[in-house]
Formats: structure tokens, sequence, C-alpha cells
């Protein structure tokens, strides 16, 4: 049988991103709710989102135990059966907080979901602050905060971070060790009281989402009157980025590695020039076989890897590379990051390349809408970042028709090697 | 419940195909049946090195990435001490161009010295990144050869020492190749938007026509019965002590595995199992405390890894430990503390079903244990495990003589200066 493997199957145009249209429903105490139902197996994700993130607290730290303590105990529940309780239906949750807002994520099998979800609305509404099991909680992430920070990757990311918008600015500042000492708990109640009411709620159901689950949900977050209809807290005003590009390098004794994070502010999502501008990073950074990669990794094996990101904040964004490579190729690795940059903005992409990205782009998003849980996340994203039904279909064909000459344009414009910021955390340069 | 059908290729490729119409993607798990087990004692790393000169360009495609990145594929492999994995994601139009991808790779490389050079580049950056460069990176480092001292799991995967990987010649990459590379030690998943005549045409199209090789019997030395305890302790500069216990237990096949799984559950999965409350919550010894086991299809090991907090010593840090052992040698796990577990893994198996590239892997995974079917039966092995096997199991593996202990200490800043 005479088989040519040499020559690829041809390809095929990927199919439309059948998106399950989102669906939105309201609770009997007027509690907005969205929700999209997927997937065979009966499980639910639901999505609280609070106006509760880094940019709402006025002391360090504030956000980040508040969010903590939801799990150590409420007024009927201690710690300790909160923790039987979920454990024993086999669900589970995580809390987190980002700069602009903070989460509480629940998995759970439809059904025990009337079991499980009084405890998340005694979790979110009426925690107790336990003086007992916040400082214990405390001491304990003060540690591993101390951990996580002697890590040369996250000193790198801070450093970074604090520089590009400055000290002061919500988005650069980051906890001290000593901050964990100055948080006390009635600081952390009256954050509570203020940024956790049931009206601020952002509601996301993903799943098996049946009138059964809307009806249980309903029962335990709907019945409970709203206050008046007070204004969502607003977190503090973003002052402008203190962007001034600057190397700043700090030596590490012994470090076998130097953490190199190189970037400049970006546009959001909502910009015209953002799908260009999206194609134009993914050629640079932003795949495994991106040029960043291909030259550093896999022609010259600086490193283990070496990306290149845009990530968004709600009101501002930040385009980075980031690597971790041999402490003695640091510097050389600057330069050959410096000298991709300039090719991007001065020579055009060749087709064969510009359409191979455009390619893993249309799949790569087909990857990330799928699933139930997946989904679920780009419906709060999609919600929170104000994108319109269309937002993912329109950004396919604005990459689609994006030109080789709006490339260059696009790097130009925005990832100009004179204009990044270049942290390097490690051995010396040479 | 994953439904799937399994046929056998003339060349010995074994393929399992489970369709799931809710997403337009196709996983691809194959799954080669060597690990960092497998390998000379003098060339540690070999496995993973090679797991990355797979990407260098085959026979006939001088690049594997590009093409499957043109397709809207995406692909990455793992290494572990047992097992090889490669899995691509790929939306169901373009599936053929992984078969064609995978097949030609599993046919034979291109082997380029440069490929070679670049990749033992990118292997020691890879081993400074996640265990040199790191506070408690060395950790396994120190913890496995404590524990073994026959079985080939004494050394991790990224290799003993750089030397190794610093060593690797062209032939015996050839040779590893030739060895462990064909249809008859592969195992293939395609989970996804596919049908199973579809599967069929295609690996017959592109898989059946690569020849078998020789079949790899493995015959690697048995991990004596540890008969004492065992210690060591070493100081870095980390922000905290740590303590780390070690115990033998069985093997993945063995009947005692489920137990012995939920026995750890007990005592460390999620916020309410034994060690978390009592000794990081009401006792406040711990700031971080696990136990669990390490899975592996040989004889593993049973864990606990912990770091004191502020001011607890490691002493009555190990101390509190023996105390939680003790304990469940002694009474018996509650009925509801047992069912608590239970559901716990009941309902994990079925959080792990939502992704399809998960799917394929586990099926590959249980068919190279022994069968593919066995995932459909987990839930039932773990519904019969009693608290009187518990208790017994903690008796047979909780033993000082069964223990391997490593004391992590932080090195005070006042003894930088000596």
């Amino acid at each position: 049988m005479n088989l040519n493997r040499t020559l690829p199957p041809s390809l095929n145009k990927i199919g439309e991103i059948k998106k399950p249209s989102l669906q939105f429903d309201r609770l009997s105490n007027g509690l907005d709710l969205s929700y999209i139902n997927i997937g065979s197996q009966e499980l639910v994700k639901l999505q609280i989102s609070l106006p509760a993130g880094i940019v709402h607290q006025h002391q360090s730290l504030l956000a980040f135990f508040t969010n903590k303590m939801l799990k150590e105990g409420s007024q009927n529940y201690s710690a300790a059966s909160i923790a039987e309780k979920m454990d024993s239906y086999g669900a589970y949750y995580e809390t987190r907080i980002t700069r602009d807002a903070a989460y509480f994520n629940l998995f759970c099998l439809n059904k025990y979901l009337h079991e499980v979800l009084p405890l998340v609305a005694e979790m979110l509404l009426v925690p107790t602050f336990s003086e007992k099991e916040f400082s214990i909680l405390r001491d304990q992430e003060k540690q591993s905060y101390e951990i996580r920070m002697q890590k040369v990757k996250n000193k790198a990311i801070k450093e970074f971070t604090y520089r590009i918008f400055g000290e002061h600015h919500p988005y650069g500042s980051f906890a001290k060790v000593l901050d964990y000492d100055q948080i006390d708990i009635e600081g952390l109640k009256t954050f509570h009281q203020k940024h956790y009411q049931l009206q601020h709620w952002r509601i996301y159901l993903s799943g098996y989402i049946d009138d059964k689950v809307k009806k249980v949900v309903d029962q335990y977050f709907g019945q409970i009157p709203l206050a008046s209809s007070k204004a969502s807290p607003l977190g503090r005003e973003i002052p402008q980025a203190n962007e001034k590009p600057e190397l700043y390098h700090q030596l590490n004794k012994n470090a076998m590695q130097t953490a190199l994070k190189l970037g400049c502010m970006s546009i959001a999502r909502s910009h015209d020039d953002y799908p260009a501008l999206s194609l134009t990073q993914t050629i640079l950074g932003g795949y495994f076989g991106s040029r960043l990669m291909q030259n550093i990794r896999e022609d010259k094996g600086y490193t283990y890897g070496i990306y290149s990101s845009i990530q968004h904040l709600r009101q501002a964004s930040v385009f980075s590379i980031g690597s971790e490579v041999g402490a003695h190729v640091a510097q050389a690795t600057i330069e050959e990051v410096n000298k991709e940059l300039f090719q991007l903005r001065t020579t055009l992409v060749g087709e064969e390349e510009l359409q191979l990205v455009k390619n893993y782009m249309s799949g790569s998003l087909l990857r990330s809408l799928n699933g139930p849980f997946a989904l679920g996340e780009m419906m709060r994203m999609m919600d929170e970042f104000q994108l319109s039904e269309h937002y993912y279909a329109d950004y396919l064909q604005a990459i689609q028709n994006t030109s080789a000459a709006q490339v260059m344009q696009m790097a130009d414009k925005y990832l100009n090697e004179k204009q990044m910021m270049v942290v390097a955390i490690g051995g010396a340069l040479q | 419940m994953i439904k799937f059908e399994k046929f056998q290729l003339d060349n010995g490729l074994k393929v399992i195909v489970h369709q799931d119409l809710s997403t337009p993607i196709v996983a691809m798990n194959i799954l080669y049946n060597v690990g960092a087990r497998d390998e000379d004692p003098e060339k540690t790393g070999f496995a993973h090195l090679f797991e990355h000169l797979m990407f260098g360009g085959s026979v006939n495609i001088p690049n594997y990435d590009a093409p499957l990145e043109k397709a809207g594929g995406e692909n990455n492999a793992f290494t572990n001490s047992d097992i090889t994995n490669y899995y691509v994601t790929i939306p169901k139009e373009n599936l053929e161009t992984a078969f064609w991808l995978e097949s030609d790779r599993m046919l034979s490389l291109a082997f380029t010295e440069k490929s070679l050079e670049v990749q033992r580049q990118v292997v020691i950056e890879e081993f400074k990144q996640s265990y040199l460069n790191q506070p408690y990176g060395d950790v396994w480092m120190l913890l496995k050869p404590l524990a073994y001292c026959k079985h080939p799991y004494q050394w991790n995967t990224i290799g003993k020492e750089i030397s190794h990987i610093e060593k690797a010649q062209m032939k015996e990459v050839k040779a590893f190749y030739q060895k462990y590379y064909h249809p008859n030690n592969a195992i293939m998943v395609l989970a996804g938007n596919i049908e199973v005549e579809e599967a069929k045409e295609l690996c017959k199209k592109w898989f059946e026509p690569i020849p078998s090789g020789t079949k790899v019997i493995r015959t690697l030395p048995k991990e004596p019965k540890q008969l004492e305890a065992k210690r060591l302790e070493v100081e870095r500069e980390v922000p905290n002590d740590a303590l780390y216990i070690a115990f033998h237990m069985c093997e993945r096949q063995d009947e005692d595995y489920h137990p012995t799984d939920l026995l750890s559950d007990v005592l460390s999965n999620g916020p309410s199992s034994r060690l978390f409350r009592k000794l990081v919550k009401e006792q406040a010894l711990f700031s971080e405390l696990d136990a669990y086991i390490t899975g592996d299809a040989d004889a593993g090991l049973f864990i606990f890894n912990g770091k004191p907090a502020a001011g607890v010593s490691l002493e009555e840090a190990e101390n509190a430990i023996w105390n939680e052992i003790d304990r469940i040698k002694e009474e018996l796990v509650g009925e509801e503390e047992l069912e608590k577990v239970k559901n716990k893994s009941e309902s994990a198996m079925i959080f792990g079903e939502v992704s399809v590239l998960n799917k394929a892997m586990s099926l590959a995974y249980f068919e190279n244990i022994a069968h593919a079917e066995d995932i459909n039966r987990e839930v039932e092995k773990y519904r019969k495990v009693t608290a009187d096997r518990l208790r017994e199991l903690a008796n047979t593996i909780f033993s000082k003589e069964n223990s391997s202990t490593l004391i992590y200490k932080a090195r005070k800043e006042h003894d930088e200066s000596k």
C-alpha cells in the first residue's frame, strides 16, 4: 500500500463555535441570575462574584482575609461542621480574590445542591469571624507567604507589577510581611458588612441547570429580602499607571536561574485593535511554536519555557513575557527577546506562519469553551468585562481578517522593545 | 460510567474509543509503557529526556508542532516513573492530522544531533527550575533514595543528577527508541466527537502499517521489606522547617490499594479530614500538613508531609503525627467518616469525567495497569472497603520499621557567617 507520509492530510475549516446560549433569570427577591445549561453529567458549578477585591480595600490583606475567613465558621455552623458537611456531600469550593473582585465557587452534584446551598448562604452572609480561627489562619498564611516569596518567579512578578503600576496603585501594591501583623478581626467584619451583602452578589450557574436547580437557588438565595437598592461599593479610583521603561535587576545569591519579566501596558479586550494585537502577541510568545519558544528554548536551550500574554484587569491591561533561564544566559535572553520584538515590528510575518497562528487560535478558543466549567468561567468573564454575546465570534472573525501589515503595525504600536519594563531576579547580568 | 470500545491492530497496538458528542474536539492519548523505572541506574532521566526528543521531528515530518497548530490542535506529554504519555486535543474536523503526526513518530524519529543537544539543555533548565532553584525543590531527590534501596523508584523522573542528562549519547537514544517505542508497547485512546468506525479506518490507514517491535519484558528488582526505621536530616535555606515521613505500601493492582487510598483520605483529604482538623486547626501545630499515596504501579509510598507552625519544634510536630497514626491503628474509623470519604471519591470520579482529555488519559492508564474496564469498577471497589480493613492496614503500614523520615531544617540567618 502506498501511503505518502510526507504529505499532511488536507485541513478542513474548523466548525463554528456553537456557544450554548447564555440565559438570565431573576430570583424572587430581584437578584439576577445568569446561567448556561450544558453537559450530560448532573453537576453544577456555582460562581458568586463580589465587589470585594484589592481595589476595594483600604488596608493591605483586608480583601484576602475576609474571603479566606468565610469557611471559618458562621452563625449556625462551626468551621468544623462546614467542612464536615461539604466533604460528606462530595462538594468542594474555592474562595479567591483578584485585584478587582472576590469569588466563591462551588462544585456540587445536583442531587446534593439543596443540602449544600444553605451552607453557602451562611458562609457568605453571616460568617462569625472567630478570633481564634483568625489568628491561626493568619500565622499559617504568613508562613506560606514567606515560602512563596522565596521563589524567584514570584519575586519577578511582584517587582514587575509594582514597577508597572507604582507602589500606591491598587493594581501594583503587594502585601508585605508586616501587613500580616497589622490586620485585625474588626477590620474584616466591617469590610464584610460593606462588601458581601446579598444585593452585591452576582450569581452564575453552569452545568446541568434545570428548573429544579433554579428552584433550590431561589429557595436559599432568593427569599432573603435585599437591602435598599444601594449601589455596589466602588473600588478606589484607578490612577494612571506609572509606566516608564527601565531595567531593574536584583541579584540573588546562589541563584542557578534568573527569573525574567518584561512588558508594558496594553489595551482592553473591547479595544478595536485588540484582536489583531492578540494575534500578534500569540505569534511572538503565545503558544508552544511561538517565535520566543522556537528561539530561546528550541534553538538555544536557554530555558524550559518562555511565554507572553496579555493580562486583563477591569481597568487596565498588561502585556508581559516571562521566563526562568539559566543565570549565565539571562543577558543573552534579554537581547534575543529584544531582537524578536524588533523583528516583529519591522518585518512582515510570512503567510504560512500567519495562517498557522490564526488556525491555532481558532482551535484554542474551541478548547477553552469546552465543557460546563470552562463555559461558566467564560460567562462570568464576559459579564464582568461587559462584552456582547457576539464578542467571540467577532473576535475570531477579526483575527481571520488581520493582514501581515496589520501585525507589523500592532507590534510597532504596542510591543516596541524600547517601551518594555525589564525585571531580572537572579544571577548577575553579563 | 464511561462507555468505550476496545480493539487491537495486527501490529499489537491497543485502541480504545470513547464517544462524547457534547464536545467539538477529540482527544488522542498515546501511552507508551516505559517510564523512569525502566532506566539504567547510571543513566537516569532518560525516559523524560526522550519525551522531549519526541518533538524534534519524525522520519517523514521535520516538525511536529507546526502542522498540529495549523490544524488548530494542541499537544503535550508527561513522563513519570511508570509511563510516558502523549496527548493531543484537536477540532474534530482535523483529527486526521493527529493520526498522521502520531503514527509517523511511532514509525521512526529523525534523530538529529541538534535536537539532542538543545533538549539536553532544556531538560537541564527544567531540572534547575523544578528541583534545584525552588525552596524545598530537592525533597524528592532526598526522600526517594532514602525510602527505596533496590527498586528504581529510588530516583526521580528528572534523573538522579544533571550529569546523567549531560552524558546522554545519540546511540543510547536510538536504542531506547527501538526498545520501547513500538505499537505493541503502546495504548491509544480516542475520546470525544468521533465514531468508532471512523477511528477504525484511520487506525488502519496510519497505524496498522507500522511494524511491531520485540515484546518488552520488564524485570525490575523488588524492594525488600524494610526492617528498620530510616532517618535523614538536612539543612537548607528555606523559611520554615519541614517534615516528611514515608511508609512502604502495596502495588496499584493489590486488593489493598483502595483501602489504603481511603486511609489517606480519612487522614488528609479535604478540610474535614483528621490531620487538618486536629493538627492544623484545633492544635495549630502545623501550617500545612498532608498525607497521600504515590499511586505508583509497583509498590508505592504512603507519605506524610508537613510544615510545623511558627514556634513548634520538629520533634513536637513529629510526635503529633505519630499520635494520629496511633489513633487510627487503635480505633475503628466511624461509619459516617468512612461513608464521607467514599462519597468524596465517588464525586471526584464524576467531576473527572467532565473533560474528554481526562477521560482519555484515565482509560489509557487503566488499560496499561490491567484493563480499561476497571475504570468503571473503581467506585464499587471503594464502596466495599470496611472500617476493620482500614485498621488492619494502618497496623501493617504504619510501623517505625517501615518508615523513612526526612527532617528538613531551615538554616537560621546567623549561621550563614560561619
